[in-house]
Order: C-alpha cells, then sequence, then structure tokens
C-alpha cells in the first residue's frame, strides 16, 4: 500500500488553486483565487502557513522569480504542484466522492 | 482607512518579527496586494495574523526543546538546594554588602547558579540532539545570561510579595531557567528550514 499524506482542508484549497492558476501560482493570485472560488478571505501569513506545509510534506515545490519594484524589490515564490501532490489530490476526490455518493441529504434539493 | 503607503512600522514587524527565513515573498505579496487594496487597517491585520501564524509554528517546530526545557527546569531540586546551610551561608555573604553590591551580589549569585544547570541542560539538549555548533552555542549563552539576570533582578521583588512557598519553589524560582533554557535552545539551534527546496532564480 502506498504511503499517504492526508489533506487538511485548507490544503486542499490550496492544491486545487494551485491546479487551477499554473504557471502564475504565487502568494497574492493565490490568495485572491481562494477568496473568489470559496468566498473566503484567508490571511496571507495562512496561506503561507500551509504551502510551507505541503513543501515539507513534497506535495508542493516552489522557486524564487525576480525582484520587482512593485513589490518593493522582494521576489515571487512561484509554487507548483508536484507529481505526488498531484496523485494525492486525485487519491483525496476519489474518497470524497465516495463518502458523497448515495447520501440522500445532499441529492438534488436546497439543505 | 485608504492610503497610498503601507504603514513602514507594519513592514518593519512583518520583517522582523515572523520567524524563518521566506518572509521576502511574504511581504512583497503583502505590499503588491496592498497597491490593490489601499486599506491600512487590511494590511495591519495581515501582517498580525502573519506574525501569529509565523510564532505558532515555529513554536510547533521546536517544541520539542520546550518540552525539555520543562523535564530540565522541573527535574533540579531547588528547594534541597535553597534549604542546603552552605548554599545559604554563601548567599549570606551577600548580605553583610553595602547596597547596592549586596543586590547585585544575590543577583550574580542566582545567575551564576541557574547559568550552571543551563550550562549542563544545553549541552545534553545539542549533544542529543548532534547539533552542537561554538558560535551559535555561544550566541544561545548570552542570550540566556540576560534573560537570567533579568528573571533574577525580578524575583527578589517577588519575594517581597510573600507567595506561598510551594509556588515559589515550584513555579517562579524556575522561570527564569526555563524561559533562559528555551531561548538559548531556540537560539543554539535553528529550526529545520521549511521551504529548504525552494530554487532562486540563476
Amino acid at each position: 500500500m502506498s504511503e499517504r499524506t492526508h489533506l487538511g482542508e485548507l490544503e486542499l484549497v490550496v492544491m486545487l488553486v494551485l491546479l487551477r492558476l499554473g504557471e502564475n501560482a504565487y502568494g497574492v493570485p493565490i490568495s485572491r483565487e481562494i477568496e473568489l472560488q470559496s468566498g473566503r478571505e484567508v490571511a496571507l501569513g495562512s496561506v503561507y502557513a500551509t504551502l510551507d506545509r505541503l513543501q515539507e510534506k513534497g506535495l508542493v515545490s516552489s522557486n524564487l522569480g525576480e525582484p520587482t519594484a512593485e513589490r518593493g524589490g522582494r521576489a515571487k515564490r512561484y509554487f507548483r504542484v508536484t507529481t505526488k501532490g498531484l496523485r494525492e489530490v486525485r487519491e483525496t476526490r476519489q474518497a470524497l466522492i465516495k463518502l458523497w455518493r448515495g447520501l440522500r441529504e445532499l441529492q438534488g434539493g436546497r439543505a | 482607512m485608504k492610503s497610498s503607503e503601507p504603514p513602514p512600522l507594519a513592514t518593519w514587524l512583518l520583517e522582523h518579527l515572523v520567524p524563518g527565513e521566506k518572509n521576502e515573498a511574504l511581504t512583497g505579496d503583502l505590499l503588491e496586494d496592498f497597491q490593490r487594496r489601499g486599506s491600512v487597517a487590511w494590511y495591519w491585520r495581515q501582517v498580525f495574523m502573519a506574525i501569529l501564524v509565523g510564532c505558532y509554528k515555529e513554536l510547533r517546530k521546536r517544541s520539542g526543546g520546550i518540552v525539555f526545557a520543562i523535564v530540565c527546569t522541573g527535574a533540579i531540586p531547588w528547594k534541597q538546594i535553597w534549604l542546603n546551610v552552605e548554599f545559604e551561608s554563601l548567599l549570606h555573604l551577600g548580605f553583610k554588602l553595602a547596597w547596592p553590591l549586596s543586590l547585585i551580589y544575590q543577583i550574580a549569585f542566582f545567575t551564576l547558579i541557574d547559568a550552571v544547570a543551563l550550562v549542563a541542560a544545553l549541552c545534553v539538549y545539542l549533544g542529543v540532539t548532534q547539533s552542537f555548533n561554538l558560535r551559535r552555542f555561544l550566541r544561545g549563552l548570552l542570550v540566556a545570561l540576560l534573560v537570567l539576570s533579568l528573571g533574577n533582578i525580578v524575583l527578589p521583588f517577588l519575594w517581597v510579595m510573600q507567595p506561598s512557598r510551594f509556588f515559589f519553589y515550584y513555579v517562579v524560582w524556575r522561570l527564569p531557567l526555563f524561559f533562559g533554557l528555551v531561548l538559548a535552545i531556540w537560539a543554539a539551534r535553528p529550526s529545520t528550514a521549511t521551504a529548504e527546496a525552494t530554487r532562486r532564480p540563476a
């Protein structure tokens, strides 16, 4: 059986946003996309803490870009999902679909 | 409150109070997003959250050192030392001196005792974790001596408040050593960097 790293809710959200953003995934667009898609504002500090945790688990990798003037000469840190991360997202999706399947309360109408 | 420039104090706090070495990108992101939002309140909120999250993360990473410091400070039999006749006679030597020398003697006396325990504990910790580095060790020791001295300056004033003996021996008396040891471990052994895999541009 393969070794699994279970994803927390915010970790899964961040992974999905990284996949959505592709090459342009750094702090600002990541937090904006989370706000846009989930309707909740997440502090950039929390986003970075989550990204660091994902990187420690080997699910995400990062590289520094060039410093820009609008950022006070500070570089952007770009993130991307690793192969292991992609596998983890797929497995989480499968597990969630299994859990959702057959739940009458969640079918059709409103809660 | 809208502004075109973020508060410099908040940026300074962000750069100096968020633990870790990868704050450049976070600071840059906040500055970039501030240009769009222009809200000083938003900026301050983000900075406080970043500091809180960063400190919590750092504490979790270093929880081993904190547990070690609790065990060490709890294991030292302060009550027995305090009630020892030789200890008492050495302490009373200082009482014969004129003020402020008597106070300085007392602070130095207790700081020295704490420092001996701290050096022993710090050496054990760095030895067990195989992370001994002379420069960092000395840095940790310097930080700890400052904390111990400050703690032992405050202790005589607490004694005047006549706390219960149990509370004094088992809690108050151990606080300078505890905080000194935690900070010494913190300074002497840097946490394992989280995002070491981050690549810099060539």
